[in-house]
């Protein structure tokens, strides 16, 4: 194509972008609670009144940031996916959302006086710091697997601190679910002021950079050889970026996908070249986003969806088909699960680990209504006394295979794919029983709670089912399921947000849960976990051996006369019931799957019959532990164990991002 | 090695399953127990006996329950409104700062945890006779509470359109009544009640509002964008509002469970000219914060015509009797001042 069709075609599609922007604005104007009629704004918003009070106080400038807001996203989605070389990034798969989210939260709890006056700054710094730790995490090859993944874990740790700022000041945050999942409304012109500016800033710098970031993209050697100031170009296109996903965030808080769908859209129509590339991706950012409001409105007119759950919901199969593209370039990549051998013989570390269970236990079963037992106690068999063995045993017990449960989960999903940082969660497993869960309370809100669990159950069923078709033609590719997990989590997480605003106040059982809670847990409860552990646990050590020679390859097992394809699929949906059984009965607990076969495989090596027996151990103890410092750090208050894992595990999967 | 392992591990998973199975058919047993126990003395036809209907069915008290534990705002002070002290009750330190009514809560009243997952041991080391509590908050615990003391559940938003929440308030608080024998304090409260409606209607009457429709909001911010609880016709709230000789306007055309529909300023045109009763939090006061610079809402009737009427952010809108109470004595007093 010669360069004057090219331009000619370019201008052309741009004028058609404008014109749908400006119906979709126009449709979007007409859409409100006033529910004034489209003869009705016509007429009357060229006088005084109230519907032009409401046009040019409400509904304008909610247009007008959606507009900046979408464009930015995907001018700093075009960037981010040019310097990291990565066609999956985007300033929600960098973790900025949940940054800005967690820092708002906290200001508004610690700091409500001073910093939760300034919800902008505040969310800046929230989404810069965010993107800085990935960063950090991930290092200099910025591999597009590796950050999405990367980010994924960190946005899930900031998201599960927020939860749990939430859950323990529930009325301090009371209004705050709706931003945190992102949102359009405006009361006046004070957001499109304060994000305008920075937003033209960071798409002029962008814009100046176009030609270097051109160049750039031929690779970082040739652009040296060239004469571009490689790491300047860089260090601008990152500042811009930051600038305007951190910008946008503060205003209308986390949206992603946006930045993700817009500058592929914009490819796939034959535009080259970045300057053309950003201003075209500008419009439709803004198209997508305005779009997405206008569904949310139609779906739900009168109440707020949020936006953020909008895009969500229609961007995650767009990422699933994203990821199947990607991943299939990427297929030949393998992790190295990493693993050392301490010195230690390995029966004294079992020893050592099944006292500090017991020891644990124990404690824990001392432990309640505010006092610990005392010596006599325990030689009275005070743990016998009725409420004791009615609510505290069958709770720490549960607790205990659950969190064995768990962590052979973890175990069989990282063996299977390769991939030190698998879990329940990056399956999607978590989300999808969470989703199917508050599915079911919305849609059955006279319905027994008791049939909770089996909501939960066919959710994480579901979600596992299309990540598993969608990937079946590659026979299971490890790196290609992760990302589906990621797709089905973003979509599930979506319909959660929508379902808790569609629920009102009956969220607060739905939001407990969520956090996951080992609260009120009996007998009967223990006997489902403990026949789920007696069937799957032994299954699982069964397949160890075929794990052990799944780690040298696909080529290699396949040469030693094993199915590949076939131990994937078993070991998967064994893990997958163990994580969904344990959704079922404590919510969504996670990092202790991905916590505690990390741990042993550091201390026993990569071979899974030493790894299963520890990492059953450890995962027990952690959520008993994790139980116990929730029933007593507040007491009589309980903080629900999920979060507690989650706070304590914090340090530790910054740690392990960090090395692996 | 690993073999042994395996088995220790088997047979300690076995014997915890014995003695899961074990412990759940001693529940079983005793619940089956306590049930014989109720049959034999309803055969004997104790004079004491009183028979209740909560939101999971009726509920036999041979006894007058004197430890009560409340685990639900509204119930607290339904028990206060009757003369008893509840021995426990969740959130006390939420209770103090939700609640304004002129009975307060005993200082040794103790704490046992969050309304949402209270704490069971310490409810069951209070040893109560009686816990009450909300059904769509509880429900998942019914069978522990029980193991505790027998426990109402009462559902303060009731499903069927057909019975308001305010009669559902009334109801439940005689329920309390007629379990804790206290039916004659029941009445003399309603009573009271009614009274005072009669009283305000008068004085808001005589007060000579420039119009007696109103619109009754609970609002707090969600980040910038302020959130407005509008209630509807079937909230206990308005139902007060409209016995104090004061006219609903807003609907929000569907059956609203909560009684109330979450909206933003664009809901208000429609009910500009009523008088605007709102309740809002001091250290979140949307309409002089995020609103001052808003032209719908500037331009608004009530606005403009200064028919802004603050109940306090402790007016309760949600609970008993006495809560009621405070409600009306708010609404006159702001009334008044004009």
């Amino acid at each position: 194509m010669s360069k004057s069709t090219t331009r000619r075609k370019s201008i052309f599609l741009f004028g058609v972008g404008f014109l749908l922007l400006f119906i979709t604005s126009l449709v979007h104007i007409s859409q409100g609670q006033a529910g004034y009629s489209v003869m009705t704004l016509l007429t009357e918003v060229w006088t005084n009144g109230r519907v032009q009070d409401v046009v040019l106080g409400l509904r304008l400038p909610r247009v007008v940031i959606g507009i900046l807001a979408g464009g930015a996203l995907a001018v700093a989605g075009v960037l981010l996916q040019t310097i990291t070389k990565n066609p999956l990034a985007s300033a929600s798969t960098l973790g900025m959302n949940a940054g800005a989210h967690l820092f708002v939260i906290s200001a508004l709890i610690f700091m409500p006086g001073t910093l939760g006056q300034f919800p902008f700054l505040v969310a800046f710094l929230g989404a810069a710091c965010a993107s800085l730790l990935v960063m950090m995490l991930v290092g200099k090859a910025m591999e597009p697997v590796r950050v999405a993944l990367t980010g994924m874990v960190v946005a899930l740790l900031f998201s599960s601190i927020t939860g749990s700022l939430q859950l323990i000041f529930e009325n301090e945050t009371n209004g705050l679910f709706l931003w945190g999942s992102g949102t359009l409304v405006q009361l006046d012109w004070s957001g499109v002021q304060f994000a305008v500016g920075f937003i033209l800033a960071g798409v002029g710098i962008a814009l100046l950079n176009a030609k270097s970031l051109d160049v750039l993209t031929l690779g970082e050697d040739i652009a040296t050889s060239l004469g571009q100031p490689v790491q300047r170009v860089k260090a601008f296109a990152w500042i811009s970026a930051i600038l305007l996903a951190a910008t946008t965030v503060s205003v209308v808080g986390p949206i992603g996908f946006v930045g993700l769908i817009a500058p592929h859209l914009v490819r796939m129509m034959g535009i080259k070249g970045h300057q053309p590339l950003i201003i075209h991706s500008f419009l439709w950012g803004a198209i997508l986003l305005i779009t997405a409001d206008v569904l949310a409105r139609w779906i739900q007119p009168g109440q707020e969806i949020p936006v953020g759950a909008m895009t969500a919901l229609i961007g995650g199969p767009w990422l699933m088909y994203l990821a199947y593209k990607t991943g299939k370039k990427h297929s030949r990549r393998q992790t190295k699960l990493g693993g050392h051998t301490v010195s230690m013989p390995y029966p004294l570390l079992l020893m050592a680990g099944a006292m500090v269970a017991v020891i644990v236990t124990a404690l824990s079963v001392s432990y309640g209504a505010g006092s610990f037992f005392s010596w006599n106690d325990w030689l009275n068999q005070a743990y016998l006394s009725p409420f004791v063995w009615e609510f505290r045993v069958p709770r720490i017990l549960t607790a205990f295979v659950v969190g064995m449960l768990l962590a052979m989960c973890g175990v069989l999903l990282q063996g299977v794919l390769r991939n030190p940082l698998a879990d329940p969660t990056v399956l999607g497993i978590t989300s999808g029983g969470g989703a199917g869960a508050m599915i079911f309370l919305v849609l059955f809100p006279a319905a027994s709670i008791q049939f909770l669990p089996f909501a939960a159950m066919i959710g994480a069923a579901v979600s596992i089912g299309i990540i598993l078709l969608v990937t079946w033609r590659s026979n299971w590719e490890p790196i290609l399921l992760a990302l589906m997990g990621v797709a089905v989590s973003a979509v599930g997480s979506a319909i959660i947000q929508i379902m808790v605003v569609k629920a009102k106040m009956g969220v607060a059982p739905a939001l407990a849960w969520l956090a996951g809670s080992t609260y009120a847990k009996s007998w009967s409860h223990l006997q489902i976990v403990l026949v789920v552990a007696l069937i799957t646990i032994p299954l699982g050590w069964f397949l160890s051996r075929k794990l052990d020679l799944l780690s040298f390859g696909d080529d290699v097992s396949t040469g030693l006369g094993m199915n590949v394809g076939q131990t994937r699929i078993l070991a998967i949906m064994l893990g997958v019931a163990m994580g969904a059984a344990s959704v079922s009965i404590v919510g969504t607990i996670g990092f202790i799957g991905l916590l505690a076969p990390h741990a042993v495989r550091r201390l026993v090596g990569v071979e899974h019959r030493r790894l299963i027996p520890l990492s059953l151990l450890l995962g027990g103890i952690l959520l008993v532990a994790a139980d116990f410092v929730g029933r007593y750090i507040l007491a009589p208050k309980e903080i629900p164990a999920g979060l507690v894992v989650a706070v304590l595990g914090t340090p530790y999967i910054l740690y392990l991002l960090r090395k692996t | 090695m690993m073999k042994t392992w395996l088995r220790l591990a088997v047979l300690v998973l076995l014997i915890s399953l014995l003695a899961a199975c074990g412990g759940n058919t001693d529940e079983q047993e005793s619940a089956e127990n306590t049930e014989e126990n109720t049959e034999q003395m309803e055969g004997t036809e104790s004079t004491e006996a009183v028979t209740v209907r909560d939101a999971f069915g009726e509920k036999t008290f041979e006894e007058t329950p004197l430890k009560v534990v409340a685990l639900e705002w509204t119930y607290v002070e339904d028990l206060l409104a009757l003369g008893v002290q509840p021995v426990g009750v969740a959130d006390i330190e939420g209770y103090n700062s939700w609640v304004d009514i002129d009975a307060e809560l005993d200082q040794d009243v103790v704490d046992v945890g969050t309304r949402q997952e209270p704490n069971l041991e310490m409810i069951a080391e209070l040893e109560p006779d009686l816990i009450i509590t909300a059904g769509f908050r509880h429900e998942a615990i019914q069978q522990e509470l029980e193991f505790i003391a027998p426990t109402l559940f009462f559902d303060p938003y009731p499903t069927d359109e057909t019975v308001s929440q305010y009669d559902e308030m009334e109801e439940t608080f005689r329920t309390i009544a007629k379990v804790v024998q206290k039916e004659d304090e029941a009445e003399s409260v309603l009573e009271e009640l009614d009274a005072k409606y009669e009283e305000a209607k008068e004085q808001i009457a005589a007060a000579d509002l420039k119009t007696n429709e109103f619109v009754l909001t609970q609002a707090f911010s969600a980040n910038q964008a302020p959130t407005l609880r509008l209630f509807t016709p079937n909230a206990m709230a308005t139902q007060i509002f409209e016995k104090v000789g004061l006219e609903n306007v807003y609907d929000s055309g569907q059956f609203e469970m909560y009684g109330y529909s979450e909206v933003n300023v664009e809901a208000l045109p429609a009910v500009e000219d009523a008088n605007f009763f709102y309740v809002v939090q001091d250290d979140d006061n949307v309409f002089e914060n995020q609103l001052q610079s808003n032209s719908v809402w500037q331009n608004l009737n009530f606005v403009q015509n200064d028919q802004l009427y603050p109940l306090g952010g402790d007016a309760w809108l949600f609970g008993g009797p006495l809560s009621a109470m405070t409600l009306v004595d708010r609404i006159v007093e702001v009334v008044e001042e004009e």
